[in-house]
């Protein structure tokens, strides 16, 4: 049982109560997941009998390249802070941690950012991995921005709303810039820093990593100097 | 009373046209809480007169003009004149990034106990991307940008820049020592300030060599030889050898400090062209050298440097965007000028001489091409085109498109001045021009119609003492004869006859009689500066009035009519946001009617007699 909708569709709001609401009923029905996977340009929604026996929320993160899984026994405010800091793109929602049913006037997108958002706030509900082979697609910064919006409506803090967050959290896991005013943030934030920084000891595995990292970004800058 | 939070500091000698473009960035801020202070060092060019517009329209607070031994001498001036909280060097030319600029770093600072922090600058398709904190700017700028740097006023004042006069690089040495006493300045990674385009002092490459060289040997006691072996380095990626054998054996913390200029320099244009070899080699010479803190310092380098890329694609993109409409806009004007077939020049109206000059900037070359094919192109062309450019803005002729340049074979004359005087180039350079003809004055950005200027030439053969444009406002003139806000006023509007309630403006096309520019007043820098110095049109119409020559609207002053479309470059450097929404045409009418009262006491008359003859 596979749909597989267009960006408009996912984004659109209202859509959901049209497109899934069937598949949210036969999740449940099945007790099976709902799983929500970028795919070649396109959203593909279905519904996963396969691991009937998990329980728990995966999202799949592109882009954190450093470690594989650096978040699995963060904190809650890092493991929330951390769909923004790569791109997702797989959910993965059991029925039992679907909470948020309602479909009236959401976007499919929505649904599924505002479930992953409550299922983070619970680290036995929610897994987090990552990958690197997954081509870059629009979705997934419009999925972010979408995080970021489920995050803001579930706490109040003004830092989420300043401009270029995600620009500035990106920069913050690594050195402070950002002054959270919820303790959950604001201690999720110097999680992500130790994180980073300890996976990064001079000598350690990751080293090489990062000269690959720095050859690479300098590649990018002579580009800009040759144009 | 409060002190402000900020203290915005501009210093500034023999620059007021540069002036003017930093004093309106600081006016533009949405920010109030802060005082604006200006150092200038006896300038005869109109700075003292644009500082009295500022300070009679409420945003200079207190200035100072009396020479000085230098400009960092002129900083420590503006330190000890200073209250606020925290100090920003804003010095002539250069701007803030965002009207908000201020009241987001205000945020900043209010919420952490910090002495400071600094953002980014950026200089046309360059970026000031600072990335590491510490005394290691003693030996390098690591992308650091003044303008973007905001210092709690203690800080500074205890420790003031080294203001001897063959110093350039009292800023970095300032900031490392800030450091090196234990400043919690924080970086962020956003642009903060764009820089002037004029060169600043660390331009000129001999004194800041000799400068640094000795910053270097009085800071690290290294020998000369291997001062200038450093900056051979920093700037042209020399000494390879050298510098990877002082990261091996030099002493802390000048090692430590190299190895950072070493990885922000592989990050720099000079670097181009070194060997893979040589940059693997410093690489991993620069990363033991740092020691514990390699990765972290490593690290943040590398997403200062993805934000800077992701910054300059961004504008990469933006820029071939933009050629992409520029081609688009170039067929339709192509298709368009196709089909005009104009008829032959009526041989009346044929023989009058007659000069169209126009000023652009660097944003809007790549469609000015256009501008002048639509003046070449009308039905009664002219023989001559005058494009004035400040060479601050356009250092060389080979900045220009060729498509632009082809139009000199046609009558293209580009004249190229020292420095811009913004829209005021239009004529203060080319006066004598106008002393037997008539002189026709027309925007950058605007495509004209064919027959724009056959038509300000056949009124001026019907009303000759008069200015003729064809986009004209009715001003709002109040029963006193005073001129009203320019919200009240009447858009795009014709009279019967000659008014001097019109006021035409330039993007129209307005052709003035000849001999206006004769009279010194217009040229007059100081008068310019001191009433309206942000609005030709503002001061020519002032200048009208006082000279009793009324204005007459041509039947193209309605309904958009004066037009056919504006360039895809249009919205590059607009005054409008600044000069109506912001109020500052306002400001400048308040300022030049108060100079004609003292000069011309009955200037007033002229308007309250057409208004009771109108009634």
């Amino acid at each position: 049982m596979l749909r597989r909708i267009s960006d408009n569709e996912l984004f659109e709001t209202g859509k959901a109560e049209g497109l899934i609401l069937g598949l949210i009923r036969d999740c449940f029905e099945k007790k099976a997941a709902l799983k929500m996977e970028i795919v070649g340009g396109l959203a593909e929604i279905s519904i996963s009998e396969s691991e009937p026996g998990t329980s728990r929320i995966i999202v799949t993160l592109q882009g954190l390249t450093k470690t594989p899984d650096p978040f699995s026994s963060a904190a809650i405010g890092a493991r929330l802070m951390a769909p923004l800091l790569g791109e997702i793109v797989q959910i993965s929602l059991p029925y039992s941690q679907i909470h948020f049913t309602r479909c009236h006037g959401q976007s499919i997108a929505d649904f599924f950012v505002r479930n992953l958002a409550l299922g983070l706030c619970r680290p036995e509900a929610a897994d987090l991995k990552t990958t690197t082979n997954r081509e870059v697609s629009t979705f997934a910064s419009k999925l972010g921005e979408r995080y970021l919006q489920a995050l803001m409506s579930l706490i109040d803090d003004e830092a989420l709303s300043t401009r270029a967050f995600t620009d500035k959290l990106q920069m913050d896991s690594h050195f402070k810039i950002i002054s959270f005013q919820s303790a959950i943030l604001q201690s999720g934030a110097r999680d992500l820093r130790q994180q980073y920084i300890a996976q990064q000891l001079p000598g350690g595995a990751t080293a090489e990593d990062m000269k690959d990292q720095f050859t690479e970004i300098r590649a990018r800058m002579i580009q800009h100097f040759e144009a | 009373m409060t002190a402000p939070f900020f203290s915005i500091i501009t210093v500034s000698y023999k620059d007021a046209w540069a002036f003017t473009k930093t004093a309106r960035s600081v006016f533009r801020q949405t920010c109030d809480d802060k005082e604006y202070l200006i150092i200038d060092g006896n300038s005869e060019d109109g700075t003292k007169a644009l500082t009295h517009f500022w300070k009679e329209n409420g945003l200079v607070d207190r200035s100072i003009h009396e020479p000085d031994i230098g400009v960092y001498d002129a900083m420590n001036k503006g330190i000890a004149m200073a209250t606020g909280r925290y100090i920003c060097f804003m010095n002539a030319g250069d701007i803030f990034s965002e009207d908000d600029t201020l009241d987001r770093v205000k945020a900043l600072l209010s919420e952490n106990d910090l002495d400071g922090c600094m953002g980014w600058g950026q200089l046309g398709d360059q970026i000031w991307a600072s990335w590491k904190t510490g005394p290691a700017f003693k030996l390098a700028s690591l992308g650091f940008c003044h303008q973007a740097l905001f210092v709690r006023r203690e800080r500074l004042a205890a420790n003031l820049f080294d203001a001897r006069k063959h110093k350039t690089d009292s800023d970095t040495l300032q900031l490392g020592r800030l450091f090196e006493q234990g400043a919690n300045i924080r970086i962020v990674p956003e642009v903060w300030a764009m820089r002037g385009g004029e060169p600043g002092i660390s331009a000129n490459l001999e004194r800041t060599r000799i400068s640094i060289t000795d910053t270097l040997m009085s800071e690290y006691g290294i020998e000369k030889s291997i001062a200038e072996q450093v900056i051979a380095f920093r700037r042209h990626c020399e000494c390879v050898p050298l510098i990877a054998h002082l990261l091996s054996t030099a002493d802390r913390p000048f090692r430590e400090h190299l190895a950072l200029l070493v990885l922000d320099t592989l990050f720099q244009r000079p670097s181009r062209s070194m060997e893979q070899g040589d940059v693997d080699q410093l690489y991993s010479a620069a990363f033991r050298a740092l020691g514990e803190h390699a990765a972290s310092d490593v690290d943040r380098l590398i997403m200062a440097q993805s934000k800077r890329d992701s910054l300059l694609r961004d504008m990469a993109d933006a820029r071939a965007s933009l050629h992409k409409d520029i081609k688009i806009f170039g067929e339709q004007e192509d298709q368009r000028l196709a089909k005009l077939n104009l008829p032959k020049p009526d041989e009346d109206l044929k023989s009058p001489d007659y000069v169209v000059a126009l000023t652009s900037f660097p944003a809007r070359l790549p469609t000015l091409h256009f501008v002048i094919h639509s003046l070449f192109e009308q039905t009664l062309p002219p023989k001559a085109i005058y494009l004035t450019l400040g060479r601050d803005e356009v250092p060389q002729r080979h900045w220009l498109p060729r498509a632009l340049l082809e139009f000199e074979e046609k009558g293209l004359h580009i004249n190229f001045v020292d420095k811009t005087c913004h829209q005021y180039d239009k004529y203060l350079h080319l006066t004598e021009l106008n002393s037997e003809q008539p002189y026709v004055i027309v925007d950058d950005d605007v495509i004209y119609r064919p027959h724009a200027l056959e038509i300000l030439l056949t009124a001026h053969g019907e009303h000759p003492k008069s200015i003729i444009g064809n986009r004209c406002h009715l001003m709002a003139i109040e029963s006193d004869g005073r001129i009203g806000p320019y919200k009240d006023w009447k858009r795009e509007q014709t009279c019967p006859l000659p008014s001097h309630a019109l006021m035409p403006t330039g993007a129209g096309g307005v052709l003035y009689p000849p001999g206006f520019f004769s009279d010194p007043i217009l040229s007059d820098v100081d008068l310019i500066m001191a009433n309206a110095p942000y609005a030709d049109d503002i001061w020519l119409k002032t200048c009208a009035l006082a000279k009793n020559i009324p204005a007459y609207a041509t039947r193209l002053s309605q309904g958009s009519e004066w037009y056919h479309r504006y360039t895809p470059t249009m919205r590059a450097g607009t005054l409008m946001a600044s000069n109506v929404e912001l109020g500052l045409n306002d400001m400048q009418f308040t300022r030049c009617m108060t100079w004609l009262d003292a000069e011309y006491p009955n200037w007033h008359r002229l308007l309250t007699g057409e208004l009771k003859e109108a009634v």
